[in-house]
């Protein structure tokens, strides 16, 4: 099985896609050359679940009674970007061999891509009762059951739940990095 | 032989074993679209 790789230019137009009025002002940070296409469910469940785990081994659990992993010191954008990292890491770790390296091994790498779709992006979350709440959470390029196209799916990673946002909050997205 | 032993009788646990746990092989999408032909460019 070969794995579907994109590349940085059409990350972006997927993304640019996804937002009807794409905001020129706009911070949209694409670092690698190639992004491999994660699978959502394997994303939604496993990894979500893995990630858990960490945060745990990292000591970054949450108490008893409390719903949130972020803390007033670390709050939602780093948890985001604790997510992103994590998630780049597992890329790393199932893809561990050098160009040269898989080109001799008998075991090759699942994938060749730098990266992989998941990145992390900043808006003004509407439902927050402060209308001007800053937010940040996850944004993955995948593909949703049934489509055959690829999309963005929007995941907080406080609780790894599939996020909806609206055209507003689409359009208010000032910083994404994938 | 011993970390086998101490495996079996106190779950002890190596850090391979941790990294099984904390870092599961990503899943990713399958390429189905159709591959690209090189062809060759004769003189």
């Amino acid at each position: 099985m070969s794995v579907l790789s994109i590349t940085g230019q059409e990350l972006l137009d997927i993304v640019h896609k996804d937002i009807d009025d794409f905001s020129l002002d706009a911070g949209y940070y694409i670092t690698d050359s190639t992004y491999a296409v994660p699978e959502l469910v394997h994303m939604r469940t496993e990894v979500y679940h893995s990630f858990t785990k960490w945060l745990k081994f990292i000591g970054l659990d949450r108490k008893k009674g409390e719903k949130q992993f972020w803390h007033r010191k670390f709050d939602c954008e780093n948890l985001a970007s604790l997510y992103k990292s994590y998630c780049d890491l597992l890329h790393y770790k199932t893809n561990p061999l050098t160009f040269t390296e898989n080109s001799k091994a008998k075991k090759k790498n699942k994938s060749n891509s730098e990266g992989l779709a998941v990145g992390t992006i900043w808006y003004d979350n509407n439902k927050a009762s402060n209308p001007t709440t800053a937010h940040a959470i996850n944004a993955i390029i995948t593909q949703k059951p049934g489509q055959k196209e690829l999309s963005v799916v929007y995941i907080e990673p406080n609780n790894g739940s599939q996020v909806s946002l609206t055209k507003k909050e689409k359009e208010s997205i000032w910083y994404a990095k994938f | 032989m011993v970390r086998k032993i101490l495996k079996k009788l106190f779950k002890f646990k190596d850090i391979e074993d941790y990294h099984a746990e904390l870092y599961p092989k990503m899943k990713y999408i399958e390429d189905l679209r159709p591959k690209k032909k090189y062809k060759s460019k004769k003189k």
